[in-house]
């Protein structure tokens, strides 16, 4: 079983379990909530994005740039599966330790 | 599976929770109602203070006086007028908002695919709504509602409108607003049934303005509250020591 490496990744993984409890998030909630650095988020919803996993909604708030990000249908399906990917190898994991139970 | 390197499964429980304290962190967001709340407390006073004193003024003869509280009620009512625009209010309310969430950031729940398909509803609710109190202060003004009265009458059409709002727009509202409602209906009953909890002579007006004004400021204090609980949780369940820098 190959487990998708973009949503596996520990940052990733956060970034889109937030994202799929809410309709948008914005860059700065994402900076505040998860405590990664510009830089490294960025690269994170850029990785995302090429993915197709992620929206991104660029607009001005005045003179300011707000970037906000959605979860897209593709990624909410990618999750998904990750967690049952992950339910599945956690239950052979556990089988495989105690064969008896 | 590289587990090593990136995740250790035994972690990923408290991943789970994620999305459940985000929706009630972003559902429990109560600072652009309470900002409105005081906008609408600040246009209250300064409509009736210079209406009070501009009568006072009128009555004693003093007109450089009524001159001036007039002037405030102009200015009083172009502010009204500004901040029931949506597209001027709404504006600043959200400018405010963002202000004060400052490094916090923006985060919002879908609003439900009802409110779009059935937009009517919301205008005739508020139609409704808005024919009841009129019709009520009407009543009130030509003397068939005992003004001590005023707010249990009025309970019967703001208890289940405030329902029937919160419900409409769940689940991006918390069921904690419910509060709100219930606590104008306990007033009311209180009131009915005799309990000393009304304001007399100049203070009259707080008997709508504190089961109005009031009850809804605490409920969105507790929703604020409670949103600091939420994100506290929010940020443990998503709090990491980060392995990769390069975003692989």
């Amino acid at each position: 079983m190959e487990i998708d490496r973009i949503v596996h990744e520990p940052a990733r993984l956060r970034i889109m379990m937030l994202l799929s409890g809410v309709d948008e998030a914005d860059f700065n909630f994402l900076l505040a909530t998860l405590s990664l650095s510009r830089g490294n988020l960025s690269r994170h919803m850029e990785k995302l994005e090429l993915a197709g996993y992620i929206k991104v909604n660029k607009t001005f708030k005045g003179k300011i740039p707000n970037t906000t990000y959605q979860l897209a249908k593709k990624g909410n399906k990618a999750l998904i599966q990750y967690w049952e990917e992950l339910d599945i190898l956690r239950r052979t994991g556990r089988n495989a330790a105690n064969p008896k139970t | 599976m590289d587990t090593g390197q990136n995740q250790k499964l035994t972690d990923t429980e408290k991943l789970r929770e994620i999305p459940t304290w985000v929706r009630k962190y972003a559902q429990n967001r109560t600072i652009p109602f309470l900002v409105s709340m005081a906008i609408f407390l600040l246009l209250f006073a300064a409509i009736s203070i210079p209406s009070y004193l501009g009568g006072r003024a009128y009555l004693s003869g003093n007109m450089p006086a009524l001159g001036i509280c007039i002037f405030s009620l102009v200015i009083a009512c172009v502010a009204l007028f500004f901040f029931s625009v949506p597209k001027w209010g709404g504006k600043l309310i959200e400018k405010i908002s963002r202000r004060l969430y400052g490094d916090e950031g923006v985060t919002t729940l879908p609003p439900p695919a009802r409110i779009k398909k059935y937009r009517w509803v919301g205008g005739v609710a508020g139609l409704v709504f808005a024919s009841c109190v009129v019709g009520s202060v009407q009543l009130g003004m030509l003397g068939f509602i005992p003004i001590e009265y005023m707010q249990p009458v009025s309970a019967l059409y703001v208890v289940p409108f405030l329902v029937f709002l919160i419900i409409w727009q769940r689940p991006m509202i918390s069921l904690l607003s419910l509060l709100w409602p219930i606590l104008y209906a306990l007033h009311a009953i209180l009131v009915v049934m005799g309990v000393p909890i009304q304001f007399s002579g100049k203070w009259t007006s707080l008997n709508m303005l504190i089961p109005v004004a009031g009850y809804g400021i605490l409920c969105g204090l507790l929703g604020h509250l409670y949103s600091r609980y939420a994100l506290k949780k929010l940020k443990e369940a998503a709090n990491f020591k980060e392995v990769a820098t390069d975003g692989d």
